[in-house]
C-alpha cells in the first residue's frame, strides 16, 4: 500500500537533509521546497498527502503558504515546526488548520506525527461513507451493550 | 489485602461496642481512641476502610484525611460528623481526600456494617494507582486554579499527565478500571482528570500514543479550562446552559484567556496551547473562532469530545460506563464529533481480547 507523498518546506539545507533521512521510510516519495513559493508550485503539480513546514522562511513564510492553500480549498494536513519565540506566528498559522506542531529543537515523535499526517491526507481523499460509519457505529454499540 | 478497618472514635464505650460487633462478624478492626498518638499507632499499616469521627481534634482529623490516600492503601474513608459540626467541615479537604461518605453522628454499628457491605471489592494495584493519580490531579488543578500557573505546578501537571499515560498504556484492562469505578463521584476539580483520562483512552485506540503526543495531550487536557480562572467567580461553577447572554459571552472568552495565560510560559508546547484555544470549536459552530472542522487541531478535537462526555457525567451524576451509553444515545451530540474519534472512544470502553493478548 502506498504510504503517501510528503513535502518538506524549509530554507535550511542541513535540516532538510536530516528530515529526509529520518522520514524516508514513512513516505512513498519526499519532495523538497526551499521556500513557500516553491512549495505552492510543487503542490500544484504533484499529489501531496502531507506537508511539514518551517514557519520562518524568506520570500513566503509558513503562514502565507497555508493561507494560500486553504484559499484554494486545499485541505492537505500541515505540520509546523519552529523554535521557541515564534508562538504568535504559530498561532496565526494554526488559524488555517494545523495538523500538528513540533517545537524545535525537540523533534520527538516526528515520525509518528508525519505518519498520522500522511494517513489523514489519504483519508481526506478516500473518506469513509456515512453508511459505512453508521454500520460500524451500530456494531460497536451492540458490543458495548454486551459489556 | 483483606478487609481491615480503622475506627478513629474517641468515645471508648462506642468504640468497644463496634469493635466487638465487627469481630463477631470476623472483620479485623483497630480502634484509635487517643488522637495524640495516632501517627505512631498506624504507621506502615494498610486499611480497607476508615471510619473517622470528626469529634477528634479537628487538626488531627484533617491530618489523618490528608495522609490516608497516599500512605495507607487507599481505603474507603467515612467521616462521621455531627449536625453542629457540618458547617465547619473543610469541603475541599473532603474532596481531595476522596471521602467516600459523610455519616451523621450519632452513628450505629448497622451503618458501619452497611458501609463495608457496600464496598466489598478491594482494589487492584492498578486501581489504587488510578485513585492516587486522581487525587494528585485534583490537588494540582486546585493549586493551579487558586494560585495560577507557575513553573512548579506546570512541571507537576506534566509529571502527573505522564504517569496517567503510563498507566493507560501499560494496563491491558484499563476499561475494567473505569468500569469498576463504582465510587465515582463527579467533582469539580475531578473534571480535568477525567478529560485527561478519556482523551488518552481515545488516542491510545487511535494509536496516537507516542510519548510526545500523550505528554502534550495530558497537559492540554489537565489545564484546558485554565482560562476560566480569569472569569468572575460566579461563572466558574455555573452550567453554561443557565447563563444569560452576557454571561455566556464572557464564558466564551475562556479559551482565549487560557491561551494568553499559557503563552507566557515557553516550556508549554504549541500543541498544548492549541488544545486550550480550540477545545470548544465544533465545525464552524463552536467558539471562540467558529473555525471549520479542517482547521481544528486533532488533539483539540479529542479533548473537545472528552470534555463534553465528562461534562455530561457531571451534569447527570453518572458513572463513566453507564454514562457512555446514555451519551451516545444523543445522536445530535455524536454527529458533532469526528467519527473516528467517536469509534475510538467506544472501542476504548470495550474489553478487547486482541488488546489483552498483545500486551500480555
Amino acid at each position: 500500500m502506498s504510504k503517501g507523498n510528503l513535502l518538506i518546506v524549509d530554507d535550511e539545507p542541513m535540516i532538510v537533509k536530516n528530515l529526509k533521512i529520518t522520514l524516508e521510510e514513512y513516505a512513498s516519495e519526499i519532495f523538497i521546497a526551499g521556500n513557500g513559493l516553491e512549495a505552492l508550485e510543487i503542490i500544484k503539480n504533484q499529489t501531496i498527502h502531507c506537508v511539514i513546514c518551517d514557519i520562518n522562511m524568506p520570500k513566503m513564510d509558513g503562514v502565507q503558504v497555508i493561507k494560500a492553500l486553504r484559499d484554494q480549498q486545499n485541505d492537505v494536513p500541515f505540520i509546523f515546526y519552529t523554535g521557541h519565540g515564534n508562538k504568535e506566528l504559530m498561532l496565526e498559522a494554526a488559524k488555517y488548520g494545523a495538523f500538528d506542531f513540533l517545537d524545535k529543537p525537540n523533534l520527538d515523535g516526528l515520525e509518528e506525527v508525519v505518519s498520522k499526517g500522511l494517513e489523514a491526507g489519504f483519508k481526506k481523499r478516500d473518506s469513509q461513507s456515512s453508511e459505512d460509519f453508521e454500520s460500524e457505529y451500530l456494531k460497536l454499540l451492540k458490543e458495548l451493550e454486551k459489556q | 489485602m483483606s478487609i481491615a478497618i480503622l475506627l478513629a472514635e474517641p468515645d471508648l464505650q462506642l468504640a468497644a461496642e463496634i469493635k466487638s460487633k465487627l469481630e463477631s462478624s470476623s472483620v479485623a478492626s483497630e480502634v484509635l481512641t487517643d488522637p495524640k498518638n495516632w501517627v505512631g499507632q498506624i504507621k506502615n499499616k494498610k486499611y480497607s476502610h476508615v471510619i473517622l469521627n470528626y469529634d477528634l481534634e479537628k487538626e488531627v482529623t484533617e491530618e489523618i484525611l490528608a495522609k490516608f490516600e497516599a500512605d495507607h492503601g487507599h481505603p474507603k474513608v467515612y467521616l462521621v460528623v455531627s449536625e453542629a459540626q457540618r458547617p465547619f467541615v473543610n469541603k475541599s479537604l473532603l474532596e481531595s481526600a476522596s471521602v467516600t461518605k459523610v455519616l451523621d453522628f450519632p452513628y450505629t454499628i448497622e451503618q458501619v456494617l452497611k458501609c463495608i457491605e457496600e464496598s466489598p471489592a478491594l482494589k487492584s494495584s492498578a486501581e489504587q494507582k488510578f485513585i492516587t493519580l486522581r487525587t494528585l490531579s485534583v490537588k494540582v488543578i486546585e493549586e493551579i486554579y487558586n494560585n495560577g500557573l507557575n513553573e512548579q505546578n506546570i512541571i507537576m501537571a506534566q509529571k502527573i499527565g505522564d504517569s496517567i499515560s503510563t498507566l493507560i498504556q501499560k494496563e491491558k484492562d484499563f476499561a475494567d478500571i473505569i468500569k469498576n469505578m463504582d465510587d465515582y463521584k463527579p467533582l469539580i476539580y475531578c473534571h480535568p482528570f477525567l478529560v485527561c483520562v478519556f482523551s488518552m483512552m481515545i488516542c491510545r485506540k487511535l494509536k496516537w500514543d507516542s510519548q510526545r503526543t500523550m505528554s502534550s495531550l495530558a497537559l492540554g487536557a489537565l489545564i484546558h479550562d485554565i482560562g476560566m480562572t480569569a472569569l468572575p467567580l460566579e461563572l466558574r461553577s455555573m452550567n453554561p446552559s443557565e447563563m444569560n447572554p452576557e454571561q455566556f459571552k464572557l464564558y466564551q472568552s475562556h479559551p482565549i484567556e487560557g491561551l494568553n495565560m499559557t503563552n507566557k510560559f515557553p516550556q508549554i508546547p504549541s500543541s498544548v496551547t492549541q488544545i486550550i484555544l480550540q477545545h470548544h470549536e465544533a465545525n464552524s459552530k463552536g467558539f471562540p473562532n467558529a473555525v471549520s472542522n479542517v482547521k481544528i487541531y486533532p488533539l483539540a478535537k479529542v479533548v473537545s469530545l472528552s470534555d463534553k462526555f465528562a461534562r455530561y457525567l457531571l451534569d447527570n451524576e453518572m458513572s463513566p460506563f453507564a454514562g457512555l451509553k446514555a451519551f451516545l444515545g444523543n445522536r445530535m451530540e455524536v454527529l458533532q464529533h469526528d467519527p473516528e474519534m467517536i469509534k475510538a472512544m467506544i472501542k476504548s470502553f470495550i474489553k478487547d481480547d486482541k488488546d489483552s493478548k498483545e500486551s500480555a
